[in-house]
């Protein structure tokens, strides 16, 4: 089916979600005005007016009611995603890269960047619905500096991706580092949790991707491709996963263009097989997401476009010969 | 380093250093064919590579993915070298250079020669020379070296059979351009492996013969040529062809002469106005072209003619093949074949974004045979020019032209990655393909098989390579992370004759009948191997997944608690099974008819 373009965006995407039950698909970008769209038309509902700088990150909470943005302006804002009004803003002390709700929508947390002097900071929030947010805690990141923070089932733990490839869990109550492990040698692009959040992908810098369990953080199936990966979701429906990628944007006008490899890579989870690809975006993938039913998916890239792709009946009635569904 | 038994008979039988051997060196020896004894060798060649420090050999399967044969990690520091016949494969280490044989690559031999770099096998694998950048103290002074020949017999010292010092490029005084880099081979071996010559340049200018193994000077003296240019030997004679440049007032020339009978001349030919020549043998000897690149009358450029010599027949008749004086010559082959004697050219004309590609071939006419007795000698005769073009191919840009080993099928490798399947004999292009980045295509030794590679160094993203069938038809492509370097793994010589090769040309079918049952049978197997290696991971994943959704369903309360409701209480939506997707719904307004009526005014009032 042909894809929707959705052309709200200047400058490249950042990230993509959908609220959790898919009707609305949130995309945020270098410019600073996240958008919101109805996914299965890919109309725009409205944008999210008030950032002074690139937006890095956003997620929308379970009863689609906030947004939580995070930018290069040093804030974290919390929007009403039906009106569009920023109720509260939380001020750092440098660019937010990542944030998340909680399950309950209760808590969030952020993740601020290491510069100017400033440490990688895990931030976590109190989030009343009905209150201005409060800091609970802030936690020094150890090692190299984190730039993906995702809540673990039960809010139990956060997962952390780092620079240097390595992934750690965090508890969140007293802020201590769990567990560390390396996966990976280039740095954590994107993390993504089953919807069952038992396991999660993760997209790196190294040109693969790994399928960890979520508890152990064990690595459990390993992708490879030839081109940096910077976004990987699971789909919640069948045993694939789709990564997003490609030559990194500073390099591309130094190679041809054929090389360049924007695609999106289908890959079957248990068997670490290539099913397929899919074209279009003329510039790297930034973000990828499946929809919440596992029907179709979008990919921002670093091109402006946000693609969404309605999979086609030949990808449902496809199987493997022992995989039976 | 292991003593080497001076007695063949009795070989260790363990090499305790060698984590490898099994059965030892005799054993690794006794079995240097192994890889041509294995069941699967009758159809497929094998194939090494190197990614990153791991080198690894494979069997080409001909359809899907290739069979490991060995590993080993951390082998060698450089890319690995495979002695012309398969047998040896030599690695390279700090401390010189270790040859390996046999089914599982035991050890044979270390040649100490600590940093060398280059390896030249001669043509019967019995010998060797290498080379090495740094100079070697020797045990005395004026010992240094840099190069050493060695013996790959089992039963040799394992010491070089002699060493030299090869001055390095450098140090090569006396050149205006100072960009000469160094010449190899150095030392080239004659076809049947018992002499190694050498070129001296300089006061005492000639060619060094040295008898093998002995390395002793062959007649006590080298063959005195005032300055040597260039030499070559025959791949199938021993015939030394070499030329010397224009002195003073006499032509430069080139000279077919016997070894070790040197006053034989076989054949010398001057010629004028020379700035370089370049001599190229055809495969079985039969012919020897020298590439000649002359001074235009201005001496401000340049270009090339061929002189193809034949050897074979009374007086070496000698042809002239002059390309034109626009054209750039890039490459020159022969075509490896016994039955026919062509050779490709390639050239470049014009410049810049202008440039055009044209591959010549073109067809020497078989040898007669030497008419014996009296008759015109060829010298009386002016020769005729016999040899023609046979096919010309004006392309765009070609890099290369790789000759199928087997004659008649030539690939054209493009700057751009393009590849081209040509068939020579009906000059037809048969396929083209693209690999992108594409930096070698190298045919299988059976001729059967093509491969594109990429290799990079650590940078390289999209490193790997593509098999296609000798047709352009691809096989599979391999991206393969760090890839250096890649080789197939060459076949010793057919051992049947021209008769026998004929018989089964007749009988193909019968042949390949076998074949294709043993093809068949092989694929079954390794599709079963498949099968229950998918298998296994579909039932492992199940377990794990069982064990996952056990423990979510167990936290039901614990979400409950948390945010008051569970997933399965709020549906996505369109995630319901048989849903055929979204349902739109559009409003279509269609003009059937239209027509005016008046309506009076009186209605209008009642309505307000």
């Amino acid at each position: 089916m042909r894809p929707l373009l959705l052309h709200g965006h200047e400058r490249a995407l950042t990230k993509i979600k959908y609220n959790r039950e898919g009707d609305l698909l949130f995309s945020c970008s270098k410019d600073h005005r996240p958008n919101v769209w109805y996914s299965h038309n890919g109309e725009r509902l409205g944008t999210y007016n008030g950032h002074v700088g690139a937006v890095w990150s956003c997620d929308v909470d379970e009863l689609s009611t906030r947004l939580l943005t995070g930018a290069a302006d040093n804030t974290l804002k919390i929007w009403s995603v039906h009106g569009g009004k920023c109720l509260h803003t939380i001020q750092t002390s440098s660019a937010v890269r990542s944030v998340g709700w909680a399950m309950g929508s209760e808590r969030a947390l952020m993740v601020t960047d290491q510069t100017m002097g400033q440490n990688s900071l895990l931030h976590f929030l109190e989030t009343p619905e009905d209150d201005a947010p409060s800091t609970l805690r802030k936690v020094v990141v150890s090692g190299s500096k984190a730039t993906i923070a995702v809540w673990g089932d039960l809010n139990r733990y956060v997962l952390v991706g780092h620079d240097d490839g390595s992934i750690s869990k965090y508890d969140p109550e007293t802020g201590t580092q769990i567990v560390t492990t390396r996966p990976h040698t280039g740095t954590i692009q994107d993390l993504q949790l089953s919807p069952d959040k038992t396991m999660f992908i993760t997209a790196s810098k190294d040109t693969s991707s790994q399928l960890l369990d979520a508890e152990t953080l064990r690595p459990l199936k390993r992708f490879q491709t030839n081109r940096p990966v910077n976004a990987a979701a699971i789909s919640p429906i069948r045993n694939h996963i789709v990564l997003g990628g490609g030559q990194e944007a500073m390099s591309v006008t130094t190679t041809a263009v054929k090389s360049g490899q924007f695609e999106t890579r289908f890959f079957h989870s248990v068997f670490e097989e290539e099913i397929g690809r899919v074209k279009g975006h003329f510039g790297p993938v930034n973000t990828v997401a499946f929809h919440p039913s596992g029907k179709s998916y979008a990919s921002g890239g670093e091109d402006g476009y946000v693609r969404v792709h309605h999979l086609d009946e030949s990808y449902f009635s496809f199987r493997y010969e022992f995989e039976e569904e | 380093m292991a003593e080497a038994d001076e007695e063949w008979q009795e070989p260790p039988v363990n090499d305790e250093e060698d984590d490898t051997a099994e059965g030892g060196v005799g054993k690794a020896v006794a079995q240097i064919n192994s890889h041509l004894l294995h069941p699967g060798a009758t159809q497929r060649d094998q194939f090494l590579l190197m990614r990153n420090d791991e080198v690894g050999l494979f069997w080409n399967t001909g359809k899907g993915d290739p069979e490991l044969v060995y590993t080993r990690q951390n082998w060698t520091d450089h890319p690995p070298v495979f002695s012309p016949n398969g047998s040896f494969l030599c690695t390279f280490h700090k401390q010189g250079i270790a040859l390996w044989c046999g089914p599982q690559f035991t050890r044979v031999a270390r040649w100490a020669h600590p940093g060398a770099r280059l390896v030249e096998w001669s043509p019967q694998e019995g010998y060797a020379c290498t080379w090495g950048p740094d100079p070697i103290r020797g045990e005395e002074e004026g010992e240094d070296w840099n190069c050493a020949i060695w013996s790959s017999s089992p039963s040799a010292s394992s010491q070089p059979l002699r060493t030299f010092l090869i001055e390095s490029p450098s140090s090569n005084a006396g050149n205006s351009d100072g960009k000469r880099t160094l010449e190899w081979p150095v030392f080239k071996f004659s076809h049947d492996d018992k002499y190694v010559a050498r070129m001296v340049q300089g006061e005492k200018s000639g060619i060094y013969v040295y008898e093998l193994p002995g390395m002793g000077l062959e007649g006590k003296k080298p063959l005195r040529i005032d300055e040597v240019q260039g030499f070559s030997w025959s791949p199938s004679d021993n015939l030394l062809s070499f030329w010397v440049p224009e002195v003073a007032n006499n032509p430069a020339r080139v000279t077919v002469t016997k070894f070790p009978q040197r006053d034989v001349q076989l054949r010398t030919k001057n010629l004028f106005n020379v700035a370089d020549c370049k001599m190229h043998w055809s495969p079985s000897g039969s012919h020897l072209s020298v590439q000649v690149t002359r001074y235009t009358k201005t001496k401000k450029s340049t270009f090339t003619n061929f002189e193809i010599f034949r050897i074979k027949e009374k007086d070496v008749p000698v042809d002239v093949v002059d390309m034109k004086q626009t054209e750039t010559i890039v490459q020159f082959a022969w075509e490896p074949s016994d039955s026919t004697y062509r050779f490709a050219v390639l050239a470049n004309e014009g410049t810049g974004a202008a440039t055009k590609t044209i591959v010549y071939v073109y067809d020497v006419p078989p040898p007669t045979a030497p008419t014996t007795g009296a008759g015109p000698s060829a010298k009386e005769v002016a020769v005729p020019i016999t040899t023609k073009v046979f096919r010309q191919l004006d392309r765009k840009s070609v890099a290369g032209v790789h000759w199928s080993p087997k004659g008649r099928f030539i690939v054209l490798r493009g700057t751009g990655g393009d590849i081209e399947f040509h068939d020579v004999d009906d000059g037809i292009t048969m396929a083209q393909q693209e690999h992108f980045g594409m930096g070698g295509v190298e045919w299988d030794p059976s001729g059967r098989y093509v491969a594109s590679v990429v290799t990079g160094w650590k940078s390289g993203l999209d490193t790997g390579y593509n098999f296609y069938t000798l047709t352009g038809q691809p096989i599979i492509r391999k991206t393969v992370m760090g890839l250096r370097y890649f080789s197939w793994r060459p076949r010793p010589p057919t051992l049947l004759s021209t008769e026998q090769m004929k018989a089964i040309r007749k009988n193909l079918k019968k042949y390949s009948e076998k074949y294709e049952k043993m093809d068949a049978l092989r694929e079954t197997e390794v599709d079963r191997e498949v099968k229950e290696r998918k298998k296994k991971l579909w039932e492992e994943w199940q377990a794990y997944r069982a064990e996952c959704l056990a423990r979510v369903a167990l936290a039901k309360p614990l979400r409950l608690k948390l945010r008051g409701w569970d997933d399965d209480e709020r549906p996505v939506e369109g995630a319901v099974e048989g849903d055929g997707g979204e349902v739109v719904e559009e409003w279509m307004e269609e003009v059937v008819e239209e027509h005016e009526e008046e309506v009076d005014d009186v209605a209008d009032e009642d309505d307000d």
